[in-house]
């Protein structure tokens, strides 16, 4: 690391389970996610000759966010039909883990998915990241009090989802 | 968003509470609200409760090979944007043509597996959960590369382009 600014290697060794985490939550996928952290590393290396050191993980948050979005934007330009994922892209998940968490969490995420994007997006960056709502409406470029308005009526989508 | 308060206090005020994001005269005033509303200690609850388990969800686990596919593509495209900007730099005279340089294939899968292996080793734990053991697999296609082959064919069989696959 020169100067406080890490290399993209750097930023994947430290950062990737950080990265991993918040693409799935937004994504709900894991060849979404794979997809949104390839992205996301692509342009932190493009990006690194202009990052101001700071908030590392602010940063990212902000790229990966922007690259969920950017996807979500095409998406609803060219929709498509749902294709099933990649069978060899969705592995299953680890004999070890422990069974009744990963039950639990999945059905948090898949309540999660059915929120809006923007809504997800910004109930993700609230409550998984820990942004507080100034940087979420920096990241999703909207006013403060939209931001609070998502949140408030994400999690009472989410709540009403899980019951 | 209906609002059960008046002008003054949107409903939304409840989450920004429970966030800190109120003034303190905010804060007296969905206080008192709540004091005196059941239907808002009602959402306040599913509020608090949407929070809470959002901010429990335990650190998710990438599915093997996770990183390997993911480092290995970003290396190649890294390698490909640095022949690039080389060929686009160069000055060739047009009576010798360049001499092409083929991309660094071990150099590029070797970066991928040290890293891979970099992003095992950080974990805090969990990472005996991975099977098969990612740095291991790392390792051992890091060490099987050669210069006569494209190890990135070993590497990567699930590797995909740099977009969503829908």
């Amino acid at each position: 690391m020169a100067d406080g600014v890490p290399t993209w290697e750097e930023v994947a060794r430290d950062h990737g389970r950080f990265l991993y985490n918040v693409a799935y939550r937004l994504a709900g996928n894991d060849a979404d996610a794979q997809d949104l952290v390839q992205e996301t590393l692509l342009r932190v290396r493009r990006g690194l000759e202009t990052y101001q050191p700071g908030s590392l993980p602010g940063w990212l948050s902000r790229i990966v966010t922007n690259v969920f979005l950017d996807e979500v934007r095409r998406r609803r330009r060219r929709p498509t039909d749902g294709l099933p994922d990649e069978p060899e892209r969705v592995l299953p998940a680890s004999p070890a883990a422990d069974e009744a968490s990963e039950d639990l969490s999945d059905e948090v995420q898949q309540a999660l998915g059915t929120l809006p994007d923007e809504f997800r997006t910004a109930v993700v960056l609230c409550d998984i990241v820990g942004m507080s709502y100034d940087d979420i409406a920096g990241v999703q470029g909207v006013p403060v009090g939209t931001v609070r308005s998502r949140i408030h009526r994400g999690r009472r989508m989410l709540r009403t989802a899980l019951t | 968003m209906t609002d059960t308060s008046g002008p003054h206090l949107p409903e939304d005020a409840l989450s920004a509470y429970v966030d800190g994001e109120l003034s303190a005269a905010e804060r007296a005033a969905v206080e008192a609200r709540l004091a005196r509303d059941e239907l808002w200690r009602h959402i306040f609850d599913d509020v608090v409760t949407a929070r809470d388990t959002l901010r429990q969800l335990p650190e998710r686990e990438p599915p093997a090979g996770f990183w390997l596919r993911v480092l290995t593509n970003v290396a190649e495209v890294a390698e490909h944007d640095r022949l690039s900007d080389a060929r686009a730099a160069a000055v060739v005279p047009l009576s010798r043509p360049a001499p092409r340089r083929a991309p660094r294939w071990g150099a590029i899968a070797g970066a991928a597996a040290a890293v891979v292996v970099g992003v095992v080793v950080a974990a805090p734990q969990h990472h005996t959960r991975i099977t098969p053991n990612v740095a291991t697999l790392a390792d051992s296609h890091a060490a099987a590369q050669s210069l006569q082959s494209n190890p990135l064919n070993n590497l990567a069989p699930a590797a995909v382009p740099v977009k969503f696959n829908r």
